[in-house]
């Protein structure tokens, strides 16, 4: 082949790698669940509200989460903290990814995936307060009360590297779907359908129903949005974002129609403005507003929040310094 | 049998000949050299982004944001049509300057063939350098925060290499056309491309008697811009933008070859 043949074609193969590459992105839908998601997590229950995921190596290796947490300006997420108290676990140090699934009823139940000792894990179940053995299928599954009596705990082991913690009704649930190779979570039309669009790889994303927003508190008087304030009427929202780089948070709304998501859209937009308002008095919060993006199409409204993590850090309250106490005379 | 060497060849036949010779010649020349840098450059941006700028751009500015800005400012509106002026214009006037013409109208191959498989050759050189150096760039600026980032835009990708080669097709066609028509095509070619074709940015019909306008019609990428151009800005139907090109395309090559066909070249002595 001459020299015009070899460049022409390493050109023509190049272009069709790329263009091959960029459009996997249109094929993935079909084998979405299948291939993105632990096997396990279809066993979600079919009445879940919300899925959401955390990919928590990711996150814990970012600079952000690192510095936030070393400075105590930032908690460490709820969910982490109650999968520490509820099993135990570490999950900077033992866990990869948690997929959460909400419950009806304000439960929710996750699997949770990493390297850690189910043996320990075990023996710390067995002697957590009202705690029952049982079998499940062919799996252990371990029931204890909870801080809520009415909402007993559970967690159950199904393999090495995986466990479901979370209500025990919902974990018990997930053991028998998992036991019959039943997709559960395929059921849920809108959930299954948010599912093949949403950035599962992303460090952390959710999708939800319409109640994932109006189980928010909207505040009183007591502070929170407002008393005049109400949350936006959804029929779905997918969120997603990543940490490294910068802060990127993609989050798409789907309302009852148009004229829902121009509601919606005036609302993001109207927060943004008064955001801009304040900047006078605390600068770093000029570059906060301008990080939104809001647009609307038809009844979906898309917000894209990118900033940078200095941003954010300039934004987080310092840590209180210690007052010295006078010394006794 | 011996082969008849004084008979002339079919149209396509003839074409695929010159095509062979014209691209070697045109590929491996220091104007490809140069136009090579030119078409290459976002290349360098996108290793520049990835390596320092990602960090320190302004926030709201991701990399399909930027790698648009490539496509529909840098590539779609000057180094596209600079390339099909500068490889368009000399197809023939070359082989005029340097007194070979000659030796091609001496062949046994149409005139007609000549023209096409020069122009041939031309999208050949042109497209093997901007396609490949526009996929780089794409997935340089798109994939800083993993590959998800070049499979959500996808489909942008491929409407984009269309719109390049279409470019390329359409700008060259027509700079083939002042290249067999005038003896200096370069100063007009230049006052075309950056003096007529910014009627584009007026209001009214007047942007429809450019090139493109049709052609900034075919990608969904519209940076913002200061001034008129961001008043008066309209974009056409990609569809209608797509006949339109072609139509102006084979109008303006089939116009050259005929011309080409007819015209009689004194050589200066």
């Amino acid at each position: 082949m001459s020299r015009n043949g070899v460049l022409a074609s390493v050109s023509v193969g190049l272009v069709v790698l790329g263009i091959g590459v960029a459009l996997s992105g249109l094929a993935a839908p079909a084998a979405t669940l299948t291939s993105r998601l632990p096997a396990v997590t279809q066993a979600f229950p079919a009445d879940a509200t919300f899925v959401g995921g955390f990919d928590v190596k990711r996150l814990a290796a970012s600079a952000f989460y690192q510095k936030q947490v070393a400075a105590r300006n930032l908690a460490r997420p709820d969910a982490f903290r109650h999968l520490e108290e509820e099993t135990g676990l570490n999950p900077e140090r033992d866990v990869d990814r948690v997929f959460v699934a909400g419950l009806r009823g304000g439960t929710s139940v996750a699997v949770v995936l990493g390297a850690f000792d189910v043996y320990k894990l075990r023996a710390a179940a067995a002697l957590k307060a009202g705690a029952k053995a049982e079998k499940v299928g062919d799996l252990d599954f371990y029931s204890f009360a909870g801080k809520n009596a009415a909402q007993p705990q559970g967690i159950a082991f199904v393999d090495q590297g995986t466990l479901l913690t979370g209500d025990a009704a919902g974990v018990r649930a997930m053991l028998e779907a998992h036991g019959q190779h039943k997709a559960t979570l395929r059921t849920n039309v809108l959930l299954g359908g948010l599912l093949d669009r949403a950035r599962t790889d992303a460090t952390f994303w959710l999708v939800g129903d319409g109640t994932l927003l109006s189980n928010l508190p909207t505040g009183g008087s007591s502070g929170g949005l407002g008393s005049n304030f109400s949350m936006p009427n959804l029929k779905s929202l997918s969120v997603s974002g990543d940490l490294e780089p910068l802060v990127t948070i993609s989050a798409t709304g789907d309302a009852a129609d148009a004229a829902g998501a121009k509601n919606l859209a005036d609302t993001a937009r109207g927060l943004t403005s008064l955001l801009a308002l304040q900047a006078g008095a605390k600068p770093e919060l000029k570059e906060l507003a301008t990080a939104f993006t809001i647009t609307q199409k038809a009844s979906q409204v898309v917000i894209d929040f990118r900033v940078s993590p200095e941003t954010l850090a300039a934004l987080a309250p310092k840590p209180a310094v210690p007052t010295a106490t006078p010394r006794a005379q | 049998m011996s082969r008849d060497t004084g008979r002339t060849l079919p149209t396509l036949d003839g074409a695929r000949a010159v095509f062979a010779l014209s691209f070697e010649r045109l590929f491996w020349s220091r104007r490809s050299l140069l136009m090579g840098v030119l078409l290459c450059l976002p290349v360098v941006f996108g290793v520049l982004y990835r390596v320092v700028l990602v960090a320190k751009l302004p926030t709201r500015l991701s990399g399909f944001d930027l790698y648009g800005t490539v496509v529909a400012l840098y590539y779609i509106r000057n180094v596209v049509p600079l390339a099909a002026l500068f490889y368009g214009t000399a197809l023939v006037t070359d082989e005029v300057e340097e007194r070979t013409i000659t030796y091609l109208f001496t062949r046994p191959i149409r005139r007609s063939s000549v023209l096409l498989g020069k122009f041939a050759a031309y999208l050949a050189t042109t497209l093997c350098l901007v396609l490949p150096a526009t996929v780089v760039t794409y997935f340089l600026l798109t994939t800083a925060a993993g590959l998800s980032g070049a499979t959500a835009h996808g489909l942008d990708l491929v409407r984009d290499l269309g719109a390049l080669a279409m470019g390329l097709v359409a700008y060259g066609a027509f700079f083939a056309l002042a290249g067999v028509t005038l003896r200096r095509p370069m100063i007009p070619g230049l006052l075309f491309l950056f003096v007529w074709e910014l009627v584009a940015n007026l209001p009214g019909y007047l942007p429809r008697l450019t090139i493109t306008a049709w052609l900034r019609s075919l990608v969904t990428h519209h940076p913002a811009e200061e001034g008129l151009a961001q008043i008066f800005a309209q974009t056409q139907p990609a569809g209608l933008s797509l006949v339109v090109l072609s139509l102006l395309a084979g109008a303006f090559l089939a116009l050259a070859v005929r011309i080409f066909s007819e015209r009689e070249y004194v050589l200066d002595q």
